[in-house]
C-alpha cells in the first residue's frame, strides 16, 4: 500500500468507523468484541484495498462474513452467553425495557448466521435479496434462517410470547 | 404491547448505540501486516513471515517436501540473510506486501519471477504450484488451480464453494506428490467439520475426492498435517455437538478411513493444534490470550510428550489479536520461532523460558522462511 493508498483508507475508515462499529456491536453486544470484530474486517479491507470499488459496501460484506466464521471458530465460547458484563442491570420497571434485555439475552444464544440475519433485516432494513447478496448464500436460506432465529427466540425468551402473538395477529 | 419485530428494530437500534467507537485506522492497518503473514502460515507453507511495509509483493515458497530452503530467497533487491539451526533453515529477507502476487525463485534461470496469483505451496521439482482463487473474487480465477511453473497456465481444480460445501486450505504432503484441499460443511446445528479430503497429484494435475468417517461421538475439525512419511492425514476432532474446546487428534489414511483415535485426556482446553516441522508430533495450543500449558503430543503413537508453560509466548506478544492464528513456527518439540514487532527473529525455548534475538531485520520490510533442515 503506497502513501495515497494508505492516506486514502484512513480516511474511508475515519469516516465510516462510527457507522460500521454499530453493526459490529449489535452483531457481537460487547464492546471488545466488536472492536475485534471491526479491526478484523477492516484489516481484510486494508490487504485488498486496491482492488475494492464500494469499500463501504464491501466493508459491511466482510464483517457479516467475518463475524459468522470468525465467531465459528474463536469466538463461540466468549459469546454464546446469556450474561452481558457490559450491560447495566435492569433499572427500569417498564415492561418494554424488561422485554429488550430478555431479547437481548436472547439474541446472544443464537447461532450467528442467524443472528447476522436479524441485524441486517431489522437495524439495517435490508430486503432479504439483499441479504442474500451481503451473506453470499440464497434468498430461500435467509427466509429459513430468519424463521429459525425468530422460533429459537421464542422458545430462549418466554417473555416475548406476547409480542409474537400481537405479531402473528 | 408490541410485535416482534418492532421489539427487534428497536432492540437492535438501542443496543447498536450502546458500543463506544473506537479509533481503527493505524490499529487496522497494523493488524493487516499481522494478517498478512497469517494467511501465508495458513495457505500451507511451512514458513512464517514477517511484514513491516506495505508496497510489493515478495513471497517465496519453501516447498514442505524439499525439506530444506531452497534460498537464496531473497527478492532481487533489498538486503537478506540465512540462520541455520538445529532441525530448520531461517531465511529472512526485506520486503513488502502485495497479496495478489509471489514471488519464486526459478532453481534453472536461478532468477526470481512474479507469479500474478497467490501461490501456496511448490512441487519439490519447482515445476508445479498451487494458487488460491482471486481476492476480491473474479469469475476468471475463483478457484484454487494448479500453476504451472515454467509456461504459466494455469489449470483450475474447479473447487467452489457449493451445495453447503467449502473447501478449505489443505497440505503439500511431505514426500512433494500430493496436495490435500480439505472440504468441510456446517450441518444442520451450525456446526462445521471436514466432510472430505481432495487429492490434486501434483504432477499430473489429476484428482481424487474421498469422504471422510468420522467416529462415533466426534467430529473431524481441521487439518494439522500429514505425518512425516505421508502416509497419514492427522486431524483435530472436537466432541459431537458442541462448540468448545477440542478434544481428540484423529489420523486417516488417505483413503478416508480412520486409523487411529487418540482422546486427550480432560483438563486442557485446546483451541488449534501445530504440528512440529517435519515429525509426528503436534502441540495443542491453548485458548490465545490466556496462560494455560502447551501440551506436545506424538500423532502417530497418541503418546503424550510433554508439556511447557505458554508464558513465554505471551512475554513477547507472540499472542495478541484474537482473530489472529499464532504467528509461529515449531522447529522442534521445545522450540519456537517468532517475531517481535516486526524487526526481530526470535527463538523461543519452552524447556527454560529463555527467549533469543537471533536476527534483527534492517529497513521497512522483513519475510521470514522456515523449512526443516534435514
Amino acid at each position: 500500500m503506497d502513501d495515497a493508498a494508505r492516506s486514502d483508507f484512513l480516511t474511508f475508515v475515519h469516516a465510516c468507523t462510527g457507522t460500521l462499529f454499530r453493526v459490529a456491536y449489535a452483531l457481537t453486544g460487547q464492546q471488545q468484541t466488536a472492536e475485534d470484530l471491526l479491526q478484523a474486517s477492516l484489516e481484510k479491507i486494508a490487504l485488498r484495498w486496491r482492488w475494492i470499488r464500494d469499500p463501504e459496501a464491501y466493508a459491511r460484506k466482510v464483517i457479516y462474513q467475518e463475524f459468522v466464521s470468525l465467531r465459528r471458530r474463536h469466538w463461540v465460547k466468549e459469546i454464546l452467553t446469556a450474561d452481558l458484563p457490559e450491560r447495566a442491570p435492569a433499572a427500569d420497571p417498564s415492561r418494554t425495557v424488561d422485554l429488550r434485555h430478555a431479547l437481548i439475552a436472547a439474541l446472544a444464544t443464537l447461532p450467528p448466521r442467524q443472528r447476522a440475519v436479524l441485524v441486517l433485516r431489522y437495524l439495517e432494513d435490508h430486503t432479504d435479496t439483499e441479504i442474500a447478496r451481503i451473506m453470499s448464500c440464497s434468498r430461500p436460506t435467509v427466509s429459513s434462517q430468519a424463521h429459525r432465529a425468530l422460533a429459537r427466540l421464542r422458545t430462549r425468551c418466554p417473555e416475548l410470547s406476547d409480542a409474537f402473538e400481537e405479531t402473528r395477529s | 404491547m408490541t410485535n416482534v419485530e418492532q421489539l427487534l428494530r428497536e432492540t437492535l437500534t438501542g443496543l447498536a448505540d450502546e458500543g463506544r467507537i473506537p479509533s481503527m485506522g493505524e490499529r487496522a492497518l497494523v493488524g493487516a501486516r499481522r494478517r498478512f503473514r497469517r494467511q501465508v502460515i495458513a495457505s500451507g507453507m511451512i514458513t512464517i513471515v514477517v511484514v513491516l511495509a506495505m508496497a510489493a509483493v515478495s513471497v517465496l515458497l519453501v516447498g514442505p517436501g524439499t525439506h530444506r530452503s531452497t534460498g537464496p530467497i531473497s527478492p532481487p533487491t533489498g538486503e537478506s540473510g540465512r540462520i541455520k539451526l538445529p532441525g530448520a533453515v531461517v531465511d529472512w529477507y526485506q520486503g513488502a506486501m502485495d497479496v495478489q502476487q509471489s514471488w519464486w525463485f526459478n532453481p534453472e534461470s536461478g532468477r526470481y519471477e512474479v507469479v500474478e496469483r497467490i501461490l501456496l505451496s511448490v512441487s519439490p521439482d519447482a515445476r508445479y504450484a498451487i494458487v488460491a482463487p482471486c481476492d476480491p473474487p473474479d469469475p476468471a480465477c475463483d478457484s484454487y488451480g494448479r500453476y504451472d511453473l515454467s509456461t504459466g497456465d494455469v489449470q483450475d481444480l474447479g473447487l467452489v464453494d457449493r451445495n453447503g460445501s467449502q473447501y478449505d486450505l489443505g497440505e503439500l504432503s511431505p514426500d512433494g506428490s500430493t496436495y490435500v484441499f480439505l472440504r468441510g460443511r456446517i450441518d444442520s446445528q451450525d456446526f462445521r467439520h471436514i466432510v472430505g479430503f481432495r487429492y490434486v497429484d501434483m504432477r499430473t494435475g489429476e484428482q481424487q475426492s474421498v469422504s471422510l468417517r468420522e467416529p462415533d461421538g466426534w467430529t473431524a475439525q481441521d487439518l494439522v498435517g500429514w505425518t512425516a512419511d505421508s502416509r497419514y492425514l492427522i486431524v483435530t476432532a472436537r466432541a459431537a455437538g458442541t462448540h468448545g474446546s477440542l478434544g481428540a487428534d484423529l489420523l486417516y489414511q488417505p483413503d478416508g478411513r480412520i486409523a487411529a483415535l487418540h482422546v486427550w485426556p480432560p483438563g486442557l482446553e485446546t483451541w488449534h493444534a501445530e504440528q512440529v516441522l517435519g515429525t509426528n508430533l503436534i502441540a495443542r495450543m491453548p485458548k490465545l490470550n490466556v496462560d494455560a500449558p502447551i501440551e506436545i503430543r506424538d500423532a502417530v503413537s497418541g503418546t503424550f510428550v510433554i508439556k511447557y508453560s505458554a508464558e513465554p509466548l505471551h512475554r513477547i506478544g507472540m499472542w495478541q489479536n484474537p482473530a489472529s492464528a499464532v504467528p509461529s513456527a515449531w522447529i522442534s518439540d521445545h522450540e519456537v520461532l517468532g517475531e517481535r514487532n516486526f524487526k526481530e527473529v526470535l527463538l523461543v525455548d519452552l524447556r527454560t523460558g529463555t527467549v533469543r534475538t537471533i536476527a534483527e531485520i534492517p529497513g521497512d520490510g522483513g519475510f521470514i522462511h522456515v523449512a526443516p533442515a534435514r
